[in-house]
């Protein structure tokens, strides 16, 4: 076990490095300069040049990203400003310290991805164990029929008509947004609801698949047919027996999804206007803002790298033929 | 193995069991229209090729066939109570309880998820409601007694960290753990080598003497049943072909298809150079069954028979005494025991 | 007026390319028919010493209290006043800062009056010196005075080459040269600008190197506002700017929200033009501009008190608000002050009758229809717009929107040029795709051969902005900085301003141009003045450097319970007034 948690945290580290540096050198790929932005109108070569000595992208770029990893581990200064480690550096747009703004993003991340997460597998596992139980019954065929509906419906187009039908038509539910769960609960769930239920509709009918053939065949293994000649009740049957042995495919895409959803769900949060990761995203690629590109990028891919290893080690959990290596 | 000198009448007893399946294909009659009867201590042998349809028997029998797809008719009268009716609560409580089952492979018959001890607990705790800690001691008791050294530690080992014959006694110590009336073994020593083989049967029928249980074995076998059944009943296309006491059945067979049977496994009195020769051709689909006895395409002796019998009736098998269903007259049958006596 | 607001929003409609919120370079509006553009704005006049006397004339119906909420898309990317250039960060800074100079609206007429000045500045020699008195009683967020020193101080640090974005005027004046920050590196290392003289707390003279009769609007721009040397904290001040204005910040939130509260210092007598009714204005940043629109529309809870600066209604709302009387009374529709057109390469097209046949020839209301419609903005035959003090409506090619084809073939076969190649560059963006074709289609049928150039939307202004860029035509808009035509023809159309992203992207470079230029802006009489440059409006037309399209609108919904609102100068939706019913 601690083998498997060294080993794979090292690796996690360096998948981290390859993408770093890969978007670091991709973003100075790209010809738009992000000087460009603040220059404004009546812009000069001068005024470009020394926008970029202010920003720091005048100098090779290999010692910028020297700059950058050390700046990561061993802080970094930023003309007479000091930034301790962790540091991932300042906005190019607005001068506030990457990691506070990062920071202060998460918990909206956190609230739809956990949230969305627990409400999606919830729906999308109850329909699969139904549809396999009651496979070929009208059950069966109106709920896969509804997932396809669900799967094939967009994001943003799910959201805004749900939008405007249950908040400013009905009145149903409030504005989605985020609110501190420890200032105002009631406001949180409220803000959160269609969010969750944005991305349940679009994503449960995954897990209602996934559940109902792996559950077929689990239903089809042996030890099921003598967890039934042992006399044990339907449910314990179901859900103790076959259930356990076909959560895994599931639970790999659960993993993969809450490790996406971690790093920012970014058509849902521009959606809802929910400040999170996702969205600071997308504003940073709009304003070509490097350090906070950057920020998010790790974020995004610290939650896929964390979340495989979890999933990995939920592996050996479920399964004891599994050994962590 | 001798047989028990106690003679209780019949606590099991099916009659015109008959078992169809519903397929795109059509209609698969996988049993059709068996019966026998099984008496409590008693070892009843139940040989046929794959596809005969004994497993689907014993599913039958316990009603774990699937209820959407299966129609099940005929009766089956286990100690007083009709199973082909009885709720699925019904039979839930006397699945793994009163009658047991045994499966051919261990490895997957149980489950990869969970250790030994808790999957025999598991049985135990359903049926009696014992507690969590009494329901471990009983299992590490019967894991003991089916001869795995180390019980309390090996019951936390999970299926894969068993060896096959392990597994397998595992297995019969999960069936055993109720008690049960009944223990239908099917082909429980097939996935095992020779030596384990004689190792769990061995065991099984030292423990029906000390249980005075009635067992179902269900094999291809012929060398299985010789040891350790009472009777056995030769299937073949989801019909009983032949019934009687084992030591008359495989010394004396009156059917073709358990003569060809015979003639198939090396028998350990025989010269080593004797020939083995398989029945030629192949079992029918279930969904074509042939008209008239469903062996006669396959049969060596049909022209031994006058008319067209063979391709036109179906024969019947007596219910009583070593019996086959076969339209061969008697005396021609002598000569096919003779024939099988031969060296 | 920035291109970099425009540009934010083709990079932000590039990322975020969601199907529903329709994008384009501005912000589209529908296609609906029957809304009349309202009469052309009077341009600005300058009023007198007695109407910059303060308190503003009350607003009918209006009372103080209450949380103004406002929705923008997203949040304001500078409040630092040294880097306020586009017009929404400028509509913030309404509250947030004064001038020396401002625009008071009262009813219909708005008029230029001294803002912190007695007046709107007074010259003794023509408009190269300038002398401003401050009024009394002037202090900020936190009860302190407004001295003149704050105001020289203000300005200086528009030379800090690290405040970038913000307009230069001034310190071009001030210095007489364009690389200013040469002349002056800014206040943060402790130098003074002599330029600006402050005998007194009160006193502020300005010594410009040149003739500027209209430095009194100059003056209005917000990034001439006094900041106290005590209070500048340099580069985080954007964040979190010293207030000299109605409102001080509470709080700010980066891209999600920001707070106001009254200021304590400010004073309504000393101010004529900004009212300051609600306790408390509210911003809510990011949202996208269908999402902000139902909002407006529905009007549940807090919405009922809820408007936005800048964003415009979308197509998909577009035909609601415009039938719907109960919403139509809450919309704002009016001309903003940007201009849109096609510049033609004069570099590459140099046959005045090959660029008269592309204005000919030219699918303007195909085009127009693509964005939206009449809505998107009024057509324009005209380099000036009516915002701009001297306009002169006139249409030297009297073509009609749909183009000419036939007319512009002939113009071709008088060139000698029937069949030219022209390059058209443009955005690739759905609705830029769209408008290619329609354009490729018109040139074609006039006899042109049409070169389609998509660019990245990210990089458009680059690439079209280069001095050696190889193509013909392509899509650019300016707007005035304050009412008068010398801050859209010098930028937009003189030679010597040709460089990488300039203003002049048609690369037009014409000596008449120039020497009118220089002409023009040594009078002092800015009436005259204004008349004159519609003059050379039409002088330029005749020479077709561009193709003139639309004049934007501004159509916004607002909350019903909220009065008082107007379109000021800058185009957008003004707070200024505001008042909670």
């Amino acid at each position: 076990m601690l083998r498997f948690l060294v080993r794979r945290v090292l690796g996690a580290v360096l998948i981290l490095f390859v993408i770093s540096a890969v978007t670091f050198f991709l973003f100075f790929a790209l010809p738009s300069d992000p000087a460009r932005l603040s220059c404004g109108k009546g812009c000069t070569p001068e005024l470009l040049a020394t926008i970029h000595h202010n920003l720091g992208i005048d100098r090779p770029l290999p010692e910028q990203y020297w700059s950058f990893l050390t700046g990561i581990f061993a802080g970094r200064d930023f003309d007479g400003q000091w930034c301790s480690a962790p540091c991932l550096g300042f906005s190019f747009v607005n001068h506030q310290p990457v990691l506070d703004t990062l920071l202060n993003r998460f918990p909206a991340t956190l609230s739809v991805a956990l949230g969305a997460a627990a409400l999606m597998l919830t729906v999308g596992v109850g329909l699969g164990l139904i549809a396999a139980l009651r496979r070929g019954k009208t059950v069966d065929k109106v709920s896969m029929a509804a997932c396809l509906v669900g799967a094939s419906v967009q994001i943003y187009f799910f959201g805004i008509i749900a939008r405007y039908l249950l908040v400013d038509e009905l009145q149903w539910l409030p504005q989605p947004g985020y609110t501190s769960p420890f200032a105002a609960p009631g406001a949180w769930f409220g803000g959160m609801v269609l969010p969750w239920i944005t991305l349940t509709v679009v994503n449960a009918a995954t897990y209602a698949r996934y559940t109902r053939s792996s559950m077929v065949d689990t239903l089809g293994e042996d030890y099921v047919r003598t967890a039934r000649a042992k006399g044990l009740s339907s449910w314990g049957v179901y859900i103790r027996h076959a259930w356990r042995g076909a959560m895994t495919p599931v639970v790999t895409t659960f993993g993969i999804d809450l490790g996406l959803f971690l790093g920012g769900a970014l058509i849902t949060e521009t959606t809802f206007n929910i400040h999170g990761i996702g969205k600071l995203a997308v504003d940073s690629v709009a304003n070509s803002d490097l350090p906070m590109i950057m920020g998010t990028v790790l974020v995004a891919a610290t939650a896929m790298v964390l979340a495989s290893i979890a999933v990995d080690a939920c592996y050996a959990v479920i399964d004891p033929r599994v050994r962590l290596r | 193995m001798t047989p028990p000198s106690v003679q209780s009448g019949p606590f099991l007893s099916v009659r015109d069991l008959q078992v169809r399946f519903a397929t795109e294909d059509g209609v698969v009659r996988a049993v059709d229209g068996l019966s026998f009867d099984l008496r409590r201590g008693q070892t009843l042998g139940i040989v046929g090729e794959s596809g005969s349809g004994k497993s689907v028997t014993s599913l039958a029998v316990l009603g774990m066939h699937d209820r959407s797809r299966t129609t099940v008719t005929g009766r089956v009268t286990f100690d007083g109570t009709e199973l082909i009716d009885a709720t699925e609560k019904q039979l839930q409580s006397l699945r793994g309880n009163r009658i047991a089952m045994i499966f051919q492979d261990p490895l997957t018959a149980l489950s990869p998820y969970y250790t030994i001890g808790a999957q025999i607990a598991e049985t135990y705790r359903r049926h009696t409601g014992a507690s969590r800690s009494a329901a471990r001691a009983r299992a590490v008791d019967l894991l003991g007694r089916v001869g795995i050294a180390a019980p309390g530690r090996r019951a936390d080992d999970y299926p894969h960290e068993f060896s096959g014959g392990m597994r397998q006694r595992a297995m019969i110590a999960m069936s055993l753990v109720c008690d049960p009336d009944l223990l239908i073994a099917d082909e429980p020593t097939t996935a095992l080598d020779v030596t384990v083989q004689a190792q769990i049967l061995d065991l099984l029928g030292d423990l029906q003497r000390e249980f005075d249980t009635a067992i179902i074995l269900i094999t291809h076998d012929l060398g299985v049943v010789a040891n350790t059944a009472h009777e056995v009943l030769v299937m073949y296309a989801g019909r009983a072909v032949e019934h009687g006491a084992t030591q008359q059945v495989l010394t004396r067979p009156r059917h073709p298809y358990t003569e060809g049977l015979l003639r198939s496994v090396p028998r350990l009195h025989s010269d080593v150079d004797e020939p083995l020769v398989p029945i030629p051709g192949s079992p029918p689909s279930l969904l074509a069954v042939p008209a008239g006895c469903p062996f006669h395409p396959r049969c060596a002796h049909r022209e031994r028979v006058p008319g067209d019998d063979c391709v036109t009736r179906r024969p019947a098998l007596a219910e009583v005494g070593h019996a086959a269903a076969c339209h061969l007259p008697e005396e021609p049958r002598e000569v096919l025991a003779q024939q099988h006596l031969q060296p | 007026m920035n291109r970099s607001t425009q540009r934010w929003a083709v990079a932000a409609c590039a990322v975020v390319a969601f199907g529903a919120t329709a994008c384009s370079s501005g912000t589209p509006a529908g296609s609906t028919t029957g809304t009349q553009a309202p009469a052309a704005k009077q341009a600005v006049p300058i009023g007198t010493a007695a109407d910059s006397k303060g308190p503003d004339p009350e607003v009918p119906g209006a009372k103080s209290g209450g949380t103004v909420t406002v929705y923008q898309r997203a949040d304001f990317n500078h409040l630092d006043p040294a880097r306020l250039y586009s017009s929404g960060n400028q509509t913030a800074a309404l509250l947030l800062t004064r001038q020396l100079t401002t625009y008071q609206h009262v009813g219909d007429q708005t008029k230029l009056v001294g803002d912190l000045a007695t007046d709107t500045g007074s010259t003794t020699d023509g408009g190269k010196t300038w002398k401003f008195t401050l009024k009394d009683g002037l202090k900020y967020e936190d009860g302190s005075p407004i001295a003149a020193g704050d105001v020289k101080y203000g300005i200086e640090r528009t030379f800090q080459k690290e405040l970038t974005g913000g307009p230069q005027y001034l310190q071009m004046w001030l210095t007489g040269k364009s690389d200013f920050s040469a002349a002056y590196p800014g206040p943060w290392q402790g130098q003074e600008l002599d330029a600006i003289e402050t005998p007194d707390q009160k006193t502020i003279v300005l010594h410009l190197t040149s003739v500027h009769a209209d430095l009194p609007y100059t003056m209005a721009m917000q990034c001439y506002s006094p900041v106290p040397k005590a209070k500048d904290t340099h580069a985080s001040f954007d964040q979190h700017p010293f207030s000299s204005g109605p409102y001080k910040i509470d709080s700010h939130d980066t891209d999600k929200s920001m707070a106001l509260s009254r200021s304590t210092g400010w004073d309504a007598a000393t101010d004529p033009a900004r009212h300051a009714y609600p306790d408390k204005f509210a911003f809510s940043f990011g949202g996208q501009n269908l999402d902000i629109d139902q909002r407006l529309i529905a009007a549940n809870g807090e919405d009922r008190n809820a408007m936005t600066f800048n964003v415009k209604v979308t197509a998909d709302v577009a035909q609601q608000v415009m039938t719907n009387p109960e919403l139509k009374a809450r919309t704002i529709n009016g001309l903003a002050p940007f201009s849109e057109y096609f510049a033609i390469n004069n570099r590459r097209v140099t046959d005045v009758k090959v660029r008269q046949a592309i204005i000919t020839a030219f699918p303007k209301e195909q085009v127009r229809q693509i964005f939206g419609g009449p809505l998107y903005g009024d057509f324009t035959t005209t380099i000036l717009s009516p915002v701009t003090t001297g306009y002169e409506n006139y249409d030297l090619y009297k073509v009609p929107p749909a183009g000419d084809p036939a007319k512009a073939k002939q113009l071709l076969a008088e060139a000698g040029k029937p069949n030219p190649t022209i390059v058209y560059a443009y955005a690739s963006t759905t609705q830029w795709e769209q408008a290619a074709v329609a354009i490729s289609d018109a040139l074609t049928r006039a006899g042109f051969t049409v070169v389609r150039k998509p660019i990245s939307d990210k990089d458009y202004y680059d690439e079209m902005g280069k001095v050696d860029n190889q193509f013909d035509l392509y899509w650019a808009g300016w707007g005035p900085d304050w009412p008068s035509a010398s801050t859209v023809i010098p930028p937009v159309l003189d030679g010597r301003q040709i460089a990488n992203s300039s203003g002049n992207t048609s690369l037009f470079d014409d000596q008449e141009t120039k020497d009118e230029i220089d002409r023009i802006s040594q009078l002092s009489d800015l009436t005259q003045a204004g008349a004159q440059w519609a003059a050379l409006d039409k002088k330029i037309m005749a020479k077709a450097p561009i193709v003139p399209w639309t004049d934007s609108r501004q159509i916004s919904v607002n909350g019903p319970g909220l009065g008082g609102l107007y379109q000021g100068f800058l185009g957008t939706i003004y707070p200024t007034d505001v008042f909670v019913k």
